[in-house]
């Protein structure tokens, strides 16, 4: 059962552009130009029930705005979207009691008051009884270790905590869907595999279908076993995060522990060197030559230590990204 | 001086920046004065006199009013609190001008904007009402009433930097304004009407404040209504007031300042 | 079927009743822990009150007669003034806190809430402390009115229906604000020229000329929201102005449902 569905998603926006300046100011009184933005260019994927799923992108990239599009916060330019079978940015209230956002930078905490405040306030806002709001809220608190801080003022508290009490307000209504919009930005990495654990946690015994967006790698590789990579508005890469390397990286490392010094015209004639500070050195190798190269390693340089790797998932983002592949 | 002109066309040149602020700021002192003029006219109905003022003269002490509030009350140092609280002052506190020079350019800017407009908007009113307007009689009293001006301008500008200076130790940089510089200044000022036609246990009260001499005592000067030695009274309280809302305003001024560094801005 | 419609509905209004009680006191709590600012509010408030009515009644007590009017019928615009201007302000305060909310976008957050869209926007932020000045402001204008034989009952309930009239007006205009605020975040100005025009209902409007009436009645509609329920409780409104309030009321709630529709379709977050 595909709880979300999306085909050929648009998202334009028009922009003004202004030119610095009084002069500019005046012209943009009379004429104004604008430029169109395509955020979200073309994209389709579903997800089914369950799920935990990773938007990742560079800055810009529109894994936000495709987020806020599947929440109901915008209206698509084009195309279809269906989330737990209603149209998002309809907006009815029974499909905004079974969905949730949390945005990284915003808060729907009150900020003079202790978190408990609005946990109660929205308990009445989804019209969530009792028995059910005492036993989520404790399941939450605990699951978060914030028993302590529930009657502390929010301004009061620390960035972490603030979080973990956002999340916890987020999810009072157990919701079938949760968005979370760079869950981890801004937090110190304690706090950051605290924020995973907890999603995972989260996702396994509730069965709640998670989509994130970030553009830390660190919760791509902990969280997600299904990866959407979105540049440009447009869907890169849709499926398992291991088939990246090997749809993408048409390299391999080898690295390599040296025994002793070795002038560096013999290294350099080997192959291309990715990195070298004695005594590791790491070369970047055509998948088809990998054991050639390493054989002639082998043989030429006093090897004590040599290992085959793929290539980091960030590097294989970052070039795909500036578009740049080693070839 | 060439700082001060360069002081002066900068904050002109906010104003055309901010113009929809400047043009609906216009806008409501037009509609508050619309609002009195039409209330006075009603009141007086056919009667040409009315506790203790001629028809004229209460529609000349509206009309005194809207002026005197240019003159005297404008002024863009109310920013001066809301440069404390954000951190902006240490920016100016490093220049070289004085803090009251720096201030008072920046009103002077203010007023003189504020009083061209509202002559253009009177010239208007006039025009279409043509009704009745007083004008002294004797060449002494326009010159005691402009001294007189320009006591009261002096006395707001302190008054006014005292309260801006609170800013320096509480948050409540709006409230306290509006409490101290709106309501009560405008009521015990005679901004809104003259403070005589209240009941005199009230009137008692109210000249013991430093108000009625913004705005109520120089009307009553231009309209005659005050006898040489009552005038010569005033002119020298106002003065009194002065010297202390100066003494109070360099004081505090020199105390927050002071500490103010210590914040980080 | 139409029963089950109905129980819904009053669920629906009772929720949101209580939801509202219950930001409101949030609201409550969050002045009182950050400032006095409230306090101080209160305080001029209630002295601008005073001052103005013990200048109403100097001049009263000698003019005897304002554009036709005597002087407890005078007061009494000034009451119904009071009474309309502060329940106004009272229930929609909440547009002076709406432009931060859309500018740093955590308005976002609350359009996912099963609430109406405007909920938070327009009661998000009544001020009990307003609460506690129309208490006694009641209390007095009920006293005034019988003690003094003005009101007739029909006359009584008449004003009732056009005071509900006028606060409907009244969250039609802070509706409309919102709307705008959601398109441009500049406000301020709006909101200043309204409470500048309703100031002008202080008195009797028809102490002012014609061409300013008619802009009081068509464009913001002081002449509806304060001189009609005012004159409704004397008895001297024809029943073309209650019937063209009451319509203008609908209308302009209308419009300003149709504009904050439109406002919110054109709405696109402050994104990062």
């Amino acid at each position: 059962m595909n709880v979300v569905e999306v085909k050929n998603l648009k998202k334009y926006f028009r922009v003004h552009k202004k030119e610095p300046g009084l002069m500019g100011a005046v012209k943009s009184l009379v004429s104004r130009r604008y430029e169109e933005v395509k955020a979200v260019d073309d994209i389709s994927f579903s997800i089914e029930e369950g799920e935990l799923v990773g938007f990742i992108g560079p800055n810009g990239a529109g894994k936000t705005t495709t987020l806020k599009c599947l929440s109901g916060l915008l209206y698509p330019t084009a195309g279809f979207i269906s989330v737990l079978g209603f149209l998002p940015h309809q907006r009815k209230p029974e499909f905004l009691r079974q969905i949730s956002l949390v945005m990284g930078q915003k808060n729907q905490l009150w900020w003079d008051l202790p978190p408990l405040e609005t946990f109660q306030l929205n308990k009445e806002i989804y019209e969530i009884p009792e028995e059910k709001y005492k036993e989520t809220l404790n399941e939450l608190v605990a699951l978060l270790e914030v028993e302590d801080i529930l009657k502390v003022q929010v301004r009061k508290l620390s960035l972490g905590q603030r979080m973990k009490c956002e999340l916890i307000a987020a999810l009072l209504h157990s919701p079938k869907v949760l968005f979370l919009d760079e869950p981890t930005i801004g937090l110190d990495v304690v706090m950051q595999k605290k924020m995973r654990d907890f999603i995972k946690e989260y996702n396994r015994r509730y069965k709640a279908t998670i989509l994130l967006t970030s553009h830390y790698m660190g919760d791509v590789k902990e969280l997600c076993r299904r990866v959407l990579i979105i540049d440009k508005g447009k869907l890169v890469f849709d499926g398992p995060l291991s088939q990246i390397t090997q749809k993408y990286a048409d390299y391999k490392l080898i690295s390599i522990i040296l025994a002793q010094e070795v002038e560096e015209k013999v290294i350099k004639s080997l192959g291309e060197i990715k990195e070298f500070s004695f005594p590791k050195l790491v070369y970047f190798v055509k998948r088809e030559e990998v054991s050639k190269i390493a054989a002639k390693v082998l043989e030429n340089l006093p090897v004590a230590d040599l290992n085959i790797e793929e290539p980091p998932i960030e590097d294989i983002i970052r070039e795909l990204f500036t578009g740049k592949n080693y070839a | 001086m060439l700082k001060y002109l360069t002081l002066a066309k900068i904050t002109f040149e906010e104003y055309l920046v901010y113009r929809l602020n400047f043009v609906l700021w216009r806008f409501r002192s037009f509609v508050s004065f619309l609002t009195l003029f039409f209330f006075w006219l009603a009141i007086y109905g056919g009667r040409s006199e009315f506790l203790g003022y001629q028809k004229s003269q209460m529609l000349a002490y509206i009309v005194g009013i809207a002026v005197l509030r240019s003159i005297v009350l404008g002024s863009r140092s109310v920013d001066l609190g809301g440069q404390i609280r954000s951190g902006e002052l240490t920016k100016i506190v490093l220049r070289p001008l004085g803090i009251f020079s720096f201030w008072f350019s920046r009103d002077l800017v203010d007023k003189l904007l504020n009083i061209f407009f509202t002559f253009l908007e009177l010239a208007i009113v006039l025009a279409i009402f043509k009704f009745p307007f007083w004008f002294p009689t004797r060449l002494e009293t326009y010159i005691v009433f402009a001294f007189m001006v320009i006591l009261a301008t002096f006395l707001y500008f302190f008054l006014s930097f005292v309260i801006s200076v609170l800013a320096f130790w509480t948050e409540e940089i709006w409230a306290t304004r509006w409490l101290f510089g709106v309501i009560f200044l405008e009521f015990f000022a005679g901004a809104f009407f003259p403070v005589d036609v209240l009941p005199s246990w009230l009137q008692k009260i109210i000249y013991l404040t430093p108000f009625p001499y913004l705005v109520f005592y120089p009307l009553k000067i231009w309209l005659e209504q005050i006898s040489g030695v009552e005038a010569l009274k005033a002119i020298l309280i106002c003065f009194g007031w002065l010297l202390l809302f100066w003494w109070l305003a360099k004081n505090l001024w020199q105390k927050g300042a002071k500490n103010y560094g210590a914040y980080g801005g | 079927m139409k029963i089950k419609n109905l129980k819904l509905k009053i669920g629906q209004i009772s929720k949101l009743t209580r939801v509202w009680v219950m930001v409101s006191l949030r609201a409550a709590q969050s002045q009182l822990l950050t400032s006095w600012a409230g306090i101080l509010f209160l305080i001029g408030k209630i002295v601008r009150f005073l001052l103005f009515f013990v200048f109403l009644f100097a001049v009263l007590g000698s003019a005897k007669n304002l554009a036709g009017y005597n002087p407890q019928q005078v007061i009494l615009f000034f009451l119904v003034f009071n009474l309309v201007d502060i329940s106004i302000q009272f229930l929609f305060r909440g547009v002076y806190q709406f432009r931060p909310l859309v500018v740093s976008g955590n308005y976002d957050l609350d359009l996912l809430k099963p609430l109406p869209s405007f909920f938070r926007p327009i009661f998000g932020w009544t001020d009990i402390l307003d609460f506690f000045t129309l208490i006694p402001l009641w209390i007095y204008f009920l006293w005034f009115g019988f003690s003094q034989g003005i009101f007739k009952l029909g006359n009584f309930f008449l004003f009732l229906a056009l005071f509900a009239s006028s606060l409907v007006l009244g969250f039609a205009f802070h509706l409309f604000v919102c709307a705008v605020c959601v398109l441009t975040t500049e406000i301020d100005h709006l909101v200043w020229v309204y409470r500048d025009l309703t100031n002008m209902a202080r008195f009797p409007t028809d102490i002012y000329q014609r061409g300013i009436r008619l802009i009081l009645t068509f464009t913001i509609p002081v002449v509806i929201l304060i001189t009609v329920p005012a004159k409704a409780l004397m008895g001297i409104l024809s029943w073309q102005w209650v019937l063209g309030s009451f319509f203008i009321s609908g209308l302009f709630l209308w419009f300003s449902l149709k504009f904050w529709r439109y406002a919110l379709s054109q709405y696109s977050s402050a994104s990062s």
